[in-house]
């Protein structure tokens, strides 16, 4: 049996339920390791020891008395630092905003709590999710320390992957919550536009950005999910649409499922242990019982100066005020990105949006034919720091097509390459059937052993 | 398509305090963005709206930093 900390919440639910398991244990133990191996890993810039310990005492109070509020109660959680958070400082990873506390959590924070999860802490990210990580460090890959472990949300994936969380969340512009959980090994849920509001999350892009759950197994993140989901008034993208149960419809029978397999774009040079974990992974989604149909969307591969123009002019219009008067507080990373999109003309970001516009109708046309789709979620695994630092690979090269569709789109762990690293799968549904999606990555997972995988961290790591 | 100089007045123009190395790194990324988007103009524009379900800023009743 796994320590606490690796444990899904599912189980860690049950524990606590069946009072097997205090919530003041399994924060104690997430604490002590956060002391031991954080130093080093950096995949918090907050921790609320004090506060999280009270949270977890009053909890357990409650529990006891028989005020369970449900599945989540009790549970401790992560929040990446771009997420409001009452009284408790969110920097955003920026030199602009290391005082800024906010007098009210954001819409999917306060939910979450209001399900009884307790806040843990606040996760590394880049800066203000498309920076450097200057001012705070950096945070490796628990999986082998000389290497990236992705961004923006990497602090959310490598916390939870090395045992320091056991749920996080993290926001997605262009794949930010996907790829760190796919170079991590975890589940990272982008869910449909609108689904979850964005109250309190310091925007990127208004278009693109996206909250949502990072956590050890899909039903993890159905459940987190269902908690954060439902239409807010304080966003004006918040959808009025039903939350169906994600869970209920958990099962291992994708008979009758069709799913739809990109022959362009998705597939094309992928990393040769990459190619083997999807198409073994494709092989077993046969055995559960899916039809798979070949699909064409051609503009898939156009889409990255598309995404580039649209994010950063949006990103600029947002930092304008900021930008003005504190240009040299940004990180140089930041800096530059944010204002190239000051140069972009009307006539460019409107040709942008007419290129989403056309790439939308195709994977719409598609998604009518298909339940969902399936890719990998990147075409390698886990690159070098250094490389990070001189020019990484792109990072969004299978994610930003359901940032800009606004469709509901998961990673889950599919194998591990030749050096160990862990390799991702997407699945993508149509807007607003994160159900099917879920459905989907939840047999497949329940038929492989890649969630069980825990990393050894090395020797060194701790303080 | 822009050069350093043109960028560095709209910078100003703009109230942007952007030094040498900003303005280069700007000035190639603009350039590859802005070449890639001439290659891809849609062939025509009839029923190429933007995707209105996509919300104008979120407005905040509190302020940051």
């Amino acid at each position: 049996m796994p320590e606490l900390p690796f444990l899904p919440v599912t189980e860690l639910s049950q524990r606590i339920a069946a009072r097997e398991v205090s919530p003041v244990e399994l924060v104690t133990a997430l604490l002590e390791r956060i002391d031991a191996f954080d130093p080093l890993l950096k995949s918090y810039i907050t921790v609320c020891h004090e506060s999280v310990l009270d949270e977890a005492k009053q909890a357990e109070a409650d529990i006891s008395a028989g005020n369970y509020l449900g599945p989540l109660h009790g549970i401790p959680v992560s929040h990446k630092d771009i997420s409001w958070t009452q009284g408790v400082r969110t920097t955003a990873h920026s030199k602009t905003l290391l005082d800024f506390v906010p007098q009210a959590d954001a819409t999917h924070v306060r939910r979450l709590a209001e399900r009884g999860m307790i806040l843990l802490g606040k996760t590394n990210t880049t800066e203000f999710a498309c920076g450097d990580m200057a001012e705070f460090g950096f945070t490796p890959n628990p999986w082998d320390f000389t290497r990236f472990s992705g961004a923006s949300s990497g602090g959310s994936a490598s916390a939870i992957v090395a045992g320091l969380a056991v749920a996080t969340t993290g926001s997605d512009t262009g794949g930010s919550i996907r790829a760190p959980a796919s170079l991590c090994g975890l589940v990272g849920v982008k869910p449909t536009f609108g689904r979850v509001s964005r109250y309190g999350v310091i925007p990127l892009s208004w278009t693109m950005d996206h909250a949502g759950p990072m956590t050890r197994t899909v039903a993890d993140s159905a459940l987190m999910l269902q908690a954060m989901s439902g239409f807010d008034p304080l966003d004006p993208s918040s959808a009025q649409q039903e939350v169906p149960d994600f869970t209920a419809g958990l099962n291992p029978d994708l008979h009758g499922k069709v799913l739809g397999i990109p022959e362009n774009h998705f597939y094309e040079k992928l990393e040769p242990d990459v190619d083997q974990a999807v198409q073994a992974a494709l092989q077993q989604l046969e055995q559960l019982g899916a039809r798979l149909e070949p699909v064409t969307l051609p503009t898939a591969g156009d889409l990255e100066v598309v995404g580039s123009v649209l994010v950063m002019a949006e990103a600029f219009s947002q930092h304008a005020g900021r930008l003005r008067g504190h240009a040299q507080d940004y990180g140089p990373k930041a800096r530059r990105r944010i204002s190239t999109g000051a140069f972009y003309t009307a006539a460019e970001y409107q040709q942008a949006l007419q290129l989403r516009t056309l790439w939308i109708n195709e994977l719409d046309a598609v998604l009518q034919k298909v339940d969902a789709l399936i890719t990998p979620t990147l075409p390698f695994t886990a690159f070098s720091i250094d490389t990070q630092a001189s020019g990484p690979p792109d990072t969004s090269w299978g994610t930003r097509h359901f940032n800009l569709s606004g469709h509901p789109a998961l990673t889950l762990p599919c194998g591990f390459d030749s050096q160990g690293l862990p390799i991702g799968l997407q699945i993508a549904a149509k807007a607003f059937d994160e159900a099917t999606m879920f459905q989907v990555a939840h047999a497949y997972e329940q038929s492989t052993p890649w969630h069980q995988r825990i990393p050894t961290l090395p020797e060194g790591s701790h303080a | 398509m822009h050069d350093l100089d043109w960028l560095s007045d709209e910078a100003m123009r703009q109230g942007l305090e952007l030094s040498k190395e900003d303005l280069d790194d700007i000035l190639r990324e603009l350039m590859r963005t802005k070449q890639s988007l001439q290659h891809q103009r849609p062939q025509h524009s009839d029923g190429l709206e933007p995707p209105y379900r996509f919300g104008p800023p979120v407005t905040k009743p509190l302020k940051e930093g």
